[in-house]
């Protein structure tokens, strides 16, 4: 009796991959954009420092610069202090937008917020009091925007954030004066934030004139607000509160099955993005040259603007926006002056009036941006270092690379499982009577399977049978129809899918979802999320001993030459393990393979069945799914036989081969072909 | 019955007739990974020629090449010669209306279309020269697959795999191909499914069309072949007949599962 | 009676306008998956392309005759935002089109900022920088290696932001810049007495406009339906890989879906603007309402667009003639009703639903 392989697949073009699997690969390795930066070597993060210090000191001397060699110091002085205002709010933006990957089109409105309840309130308490206000009205935007938006994707998020944009600006001056007085007026008359923390402009100071000093220190107080929030961001996107914001930009499918609750992160960082816009708004309202605001200030016409800046400056990194904010705020604003409808405000001394030519500059610029260098500034010099680093390595020099951590066993292998105790005889997964209707199709009849803990139990059938259904159904990604579905002695039919992570359940996927734009062993630190608290990783040993912990799973898996490399530059194969790796990170007792084997050649084949057998030697169950039979034969100590959705047969590799139901359903009824 | 025009050139002596599809040296890359590395095959009028080879090894980027599917950083260099002229470069509707018709790997019928407008679109080249012999085509495609005709109507994501890989194929019949392609064909269909499958592209081979088949399932591919070649990682290892490929010890133990 | 007469009219006619700029942004998604921000800016360069045409300051021409060639106009322009802002970002077989791109990019901007430049030598020195960004960036361009070459709307939104700068900042400002920044007004199309209802004029024009509307709108529908051309846009529409293996030239449909999308969008603005003055924020307003029409009643339904635009019509009508301050509540009603709309049925009235494969 010869035995065919079934086609490999089950939906019709699912692997048609662009590049073809199991062929000798070189990519060109490209360095992830947005979050790459953790440990690097100490050279670079040494350069990073100093381009911070560099920057902070260029941007907070401009206005000596601009007074001592220019005879229009105070136009400048203010165009920077918008640019740099701008640039507070392209941050925000590009918490939401770059790290967590939402498009909003509407986040002027949050400087709208803050700006509109700054006027309002500054006029009546202490400034600071009416700042914190602000700053929590900004976030209450924030809320309800996410609220119609953290379901959404792509396009659709981005129309329902503009809509929400055009909203809130018009919700918050109708709510104002409930409050009492009017939200817009003239700034004159109110404490000024700047007057009251930082003194009187009144009396002159060594190297400005009377008049300007509250300019100055006005300007200086933004500066340092902008690297405050600069810190901040940073702070956040380098823990694994931002690496799991990464996750979920980068596939929330898979985010949900490392145990990331994909809506609540999302709503975090919306909120915490709209508050750094708003923020922005407060400081432009405190702006001594705006004479008022204006319905029509914050427009979305603003609000893409501000995505343009982070654009342009380089999506996903921290000092993109404030280049962008800086390259083409204050460009723009110099040459051809704001349109006045735009800003709400007068340019002191235009420098040269070129009514709607900014707009055709923008336009271009912008499209110059996406089409041809669509990372930005800051990915132009990420592929200028790549490109030099190809150099290097092509001269023979060594490429200046991260230096790994050392690790020891502990922190290396799998840790092996005390369910067996816990269970008590009972078995680790159990399906009841599930059943799943799509509309009028039933994929999966009335399944019982019982899976026993330290077994690699497999899961087979013809194309179409249900497999991949029932994998989502395990892991709640389904909910069934009928049935009940328990885990570790306990019912999780109710629980959401990314619950399971957190209980000991990780999987892989047929279509593999790994984090692209994340380094290799940013994505096992992903995986470990369900085991650590966030607040540790803020701190650099914590960090460190989370990225020991990975490097050992790396290390497990024969990945740890390439742990700093973008995921996305890795084979095919490469990519299968480093989603077992990711898998693996959580501790887990149960881990569901989908497919690994698929677009491996037999060596590799290989490699994988000697893995799968040492992490069933750690004590790990395994579930699995696949159609190369040998491996199946090979690895199995039970198979779950299925076809139309229903199990047809069960037992040990030698039972199912010889059973004729199975044949008749893989083979036809021409067995033996 | 046959699916294939009317062959429109004179053949003055058969010795002088190029091959229809000739392959010479094809290498093709994807950014900097090599995927063919120096491919060469004939395919002459009238033949079933089939390309086994297991995951990976290159054929549906042969079958892509031959038609002309623009795919990410794609690099190709060598000739794909169809009756003597170099089409490798050429655009794909172009090449299909040199009478090429490429029946894709997993089908990728049109879902929100109906059976018949799939069908339809199949003829989309020669809608405005032949408009009555198209109708007499589609009853005959109907004719010979019943089970589209009952489903002329229906939104083609409806239908099951199997209903789906013979509307491919017939929407590639269509055209009345002078060379059909047909990118494993039993790609995620059960065997039984998959035997009618080749019943069918038995009768087109008999009626006249010429045939070039990439598959994984080699038992059945070579039963049907007149050649084959054996293809692994981008390169020709073994050729043959069908049926010396069939009696191969390598192949056997392969391809063959025995 | 008069209010809703008035109400009845308003919609009647704006909703027509909007109509046509939904159909073709919907026209535009069917084909291509991607939302074409750009209509607002072929609105606003189609009114003053038409005034410069028709106006006896300018060139004068029968009104008519400049109604035709606007509408060429709108296609050309259409196309324009197809190739610099579409297929520009890669696909389609048209890996060829950019160092074509590039080349007219970059003498544009040259172009552009010699004739912008301002004279101050540190604003000289300092345009130059700007300029050499843009030529840094041009050749950075040429130097890399394609990244894109399959465009998968779904996930590339960077036709967002290029339809938007092209739509929004680019096409007006020029058109502004080169015709004139003020309001304007165009010769009425039909002249005539109007019809008086309940104290409420309908003019001629009027008529024309809904009368010619319904026309285009029943035509485009019976070719996308019933004519080869029509399955070939719903076949590129919905797999523009196969689309090609079937003989289907996918970069000529594009074109002309962009194309016909343009000419809709250059007819309504025709047709509305002896009603209300060619201005540029009235266009760039129609093009919004367009645009949640569209989404509203759902993107891809060529039956969504139109119900949608006609709602849109209606509620902004009804709110500005019927609430006090009602041109204020306007629009963020519409706003509001229309979030809420989507977070019970996200992909609007008529929408498709897609399901996410796991």
């Amino acid at each position: 009796m010869t035995q065919q392989q079934a086609p490999p697949t089950e939906y019709a073009g699912a692997h048609e991959a662009d590049v073809p699997y199991g062929v000798e690969e070189e990519y060109e390795v490209e360095p992830a954009l947005g979050g790459a930066h953790d440990f690097r070597p100490s050279r670079q993060r040494q350069a990073g420092w100093v381009a911070a210090v560099l920057g902070f000191v260029f941007l907070a001397g401009f206005p000596y610069f601009a007074y001592l060699f220019t005879t229009a110091g105070r136009s400048y002085t203010s165009l920077m202090l918008f640019a740099l205002i701008f640039a507070i709010a392209a941050t925000g933006l590009n918490i939401a937008a770059g790290y967590t990957g939402m498009l909003s089109l509407g986040h002027a409105a949050f400087m709208a917020a803050g700006g509109f309840v700054m006027m309002q309130f500054g006029n009546v308490v202490n400034p600071w009091i009416a700042v914190v206000f602000a700053l929590v009205w900004g976030a209450l935007m924030g809320l309800l925007m996410a609220a119609f938006s953290v379901h959404l994707k792509g396009f659709y998020l981005s129309i329902v954030t503009f809509l929400a944009g055009a909203v809130i600006p018009f919700l918050t001056i109708q709510v104002m004066p409930l409050f009492g007085g009017d939200a817009l007026g003239d700034v004159s008359e109110m404490r000024r934030l700047a007057g009251v923390i930082l003194g009187n402009g009144d009396q002159p100071d060594f190297f400005f004139n009377a008049g300007e000093s509250a300019d100055k220190r006005f300007y200086f107080f933004v500066v340092c607000c902008l690297f405050l929030c600069l810190g901040i961001t940073t702070a956040l996107v380098r823990s694994s509160l931002g690496r799991a914001w990464m996750a979920i930009r980068d596939s929330d499918i898979a985010a949900r099955a490392c145990g990331i609750a994909i809506y609540r992160y999302r709503l975090l960082s919306f909120t915490i993005s709209a508050t750094l816009a708003a923020f922005a708004g407060v400081l432009y309202s405190q702006n001594p040259n705006v004479t008022g605001l204006q319905e029509g200030t914050f427009s979305f016409f603003l609000s893409f603007t501000l995505v343009f800046f982070v654009l342009f400056g380089g999506l996903g990194t921290i000092a993109g926006p404030v280049i962008g904010a800086v390259a083409l705020g204050f460009l723009a604003e110099m040459f051809f002056g704001w349109n006045v409808s735009l800003a709400g405000y007068e340019v002191i001394q235009p420098v040269n009036q070129q009514p709607g030519a900014t707009g055709i500059i923008l336009g271009l610029l912008l499209i110059v941006n996406m089409v041809l260098a669509p990372n930005g500034v800051m990915g132009m010099g990420h592929d200028l270092k790549s490109w030099w680093d190809r150099r290097q390595a092509l001269r023979g020099l060594p490429a200046r690379r991260p230096v790994p951590p050392s690790i020891t066993e502990i922190d290396r292998l799998p840790r092996p499982t005390t369910t067996f105790e816990a269970l008590g005889g009972r078995p680790l997964l159990e399906l009841r009577s599930v059943s799943k209707d799509f509309g009028g199709l039933r994929a999966v009849d009335n399944l019982d399977i019982v899976i026993a803990p330290g077994t690699i139990h497999s899961l087979i059938g013809p194309n179409g049978s249900g497999k991949t259904t029932t994998i989502n159904l395990v892991t709640g990604f389904y909910k069934p129809t009928e049935g009940r579905v328990h885990f570790q002695g306990g019912d999780v039919t109710e629980e959401e899918s990314h619950r399971r992570a957190h209980r000991g359940m990780t999987r892989t996927f047929q279509n593999l979802q790994v984090f692209r734009d994340m380094t290799v062993v940013q994505n096992v630190m992903v995986g470990l999320q369900p085991k650590l608290s966030h607040a540790r990783s803020f701190v650099p040993a914590g960090n460190k001993a989370i990225l020991r912990r990975a490097f050992g799973l790396l290390d497990y898996v024969g990945l740890s030459k390439k742990a700093f490399e973008s995921a996305s530059s890795l084979a095919y194969a490469e990519q299968r393990r480093l989603e077992i790796a990711r898998a693996l990170a959580a501790d887990p007792d149960l881990l569901l393979l989908d497919e690994p084997a698929a677009g491996m050649n037999p060596a590799e084949t290989h490699e994988l069945t000697d893995l799968i057998l040492d992490i069933r030697a750690h004590g790990i169950t395994v579930l699995l799914i696949e159609h190369h039979m040998d491996l199946v034969m090979r690895l199995s100590d039970w198979i779950t036989v299925l076809d139309y959705g229903a199990k047809i047969a069960e037992g040990t590799p030698e039972q199912v081969q010889a059973n004729p139901k199975v044949i008749e359903a893989y083979l036809g009824a021409e067995a033996g072909v | 019955m046959t699916y294939t025009q009317e062959w429109p050139i004179e053949t003055m002596q058969e010795q002088y007739e190029p091959p229809l599809l000739e392959i010479v040296d094809l290498r093709v890359w994807y950014g900097a990974a090599t995927a063919l590395k120096g491919v060469d095959f004939i395919v002459e009028r009238g033949e079933v020629v089939v390309i086994i080879g297991s995951n990976g090894a290159g054929q549906t980027t042969i079958m892509k090449t031959i038609s002309g599917v623009v795919e990410l950083r794609k690099t190709v260099e060598g000739q794909v010669l169809f009756y003597g002229t170099d089409i490798a470069g050429q655009q794909t509707h172009k090449i299909q209306q040199l009478g090429i018709s490429h029946v894709p790997e997993g089908r990728r019928i049109f879902p929100e279309s109906t059976v018949e407008e799939n069908l339809m679109l199949g003829a989309y080249t020669r809608f405005k020269r032949e408009r009555g012999a198209i109708a007499g085509d589609l009853d005959a495609i109907f004719d010979r697959f019943p089970v589209l005709g009952e489903r002329r109507k229906r939104p083609a994501g409806y239908l099951s795999g199997g209903e789906q890989q013979m509307l491919a194929i017939g929407r590639a019949l269509m055209s009345r191909p002078f060379l059909l392609l047909l990118d494993e064909p039993s790609l995620g269909l059960a065997p039984l499914i998959v035997a009618d499958v080749f019943e069918i592209i038995k009768e087109l081979a008999a009626g006249g069309t010429t045939i070039l088949l990439v598959e994984q399932m080699a038992n059945m591919a070579l039963e049907i072949a007149d050649r084959a070649y054996v293809l692994e990682t981008g390169e020709i290892t073994l050729e043959g007949t069908g049926a010396q490929l069939l009696e191969d010890p390598r192949v056997k133990e392969a391809y063959l599962g025995a | 009676m008069g209010d809703l007469v008035q109400i009845l009219i308003a919609t009647a006619t704006t909703g027509s306008t909007i109509a046509l700029i939904a159909l073709g942004i919907n026209i535009v998604f069917a084909t291509t998956r991607v939302v074409n921000f750009a209509q607002g800016g072929i609105v606003v360069a189609a009114g003053y392309i038409a005034f410069v045409f028709s106006s006896p300051a300018h060139v004068g021409m029968n009104v008519w005759l400049a109604f035709g060639l606007t509408t060429l106009a709108g296609i050309l322009l259409g196309i324009f935002v197809d190739l610099w802002g579409v297929s520009a970002l890669g696909g389609y077989d048209r890996n060829e089109n950019r160092s074509w791109l590039i080349i007219t990019l970059s003498v544009a901007a040259l172009a552009l900022f010699w004739l912008l430049i301002p004279s101050s030598t540190f604003t000289k020195i300092l345009a130059m920088v700007a300029v050499a960004g843009i030529i840094v960036g041009v050749a950075y361009g040429i130097a890399r290696p394609s990244p894109l070459g399959k465009f998968d709307p779904a996930t590339n939104v960077g036709w967002i932001i290029t339809t938007f700068a092209l739509g929004m900042f680019f096409i007006p400002n020029i058109v502004t810049r080169a015709i004139s920044n003020s309001p304007e007004k165009i010769p009425e199309l039909v002249g005539g007495k109007a019809i008086t209802i309940a104290g409420q004029a309908i003019t001629p024009s009027d008529l024309l406009i809904v009368g010619m509307s319904i026309a285009l709108l029943v035509a485009i529908e019976l070719v996308m339906s019933r004519t080869m051309l029509g399955r070939a846009f719903h076949a590129v529409s919905q797999d523009p890989t196969t689309a090609s293996l079937m003989g289907i030239n996918t970069g000529s449909i594009v074109i002309i879906a962009f194309g016909l999308a343009g000419a809709l969008g250059a007819i309504a603005s025709v047709l509305i603007a002896p009603k209300l003055f060619v201005k540029l924020d009235n266009s760039i307003t129609l093009s919004i309402w367009a645009l949640v029409a569209v989404v509203l009643g759902g993107l891809g339904s060529t039956k969504g667009a139109v119900v949608g635009a006609y709602l849109v019509a209606l509620i902004t009508a009804a709110v500005t003639t019927l609430a006090p301050d009602g041109d204020k509540w306007a629009q963020p009603v519409l706003f509001l009703g229309l979030l809420v709309i989507l977070r019970v049925r996200p992909t609007g009235l008529f929408g498709r639903v897609a399901v996410e494969k796991v």
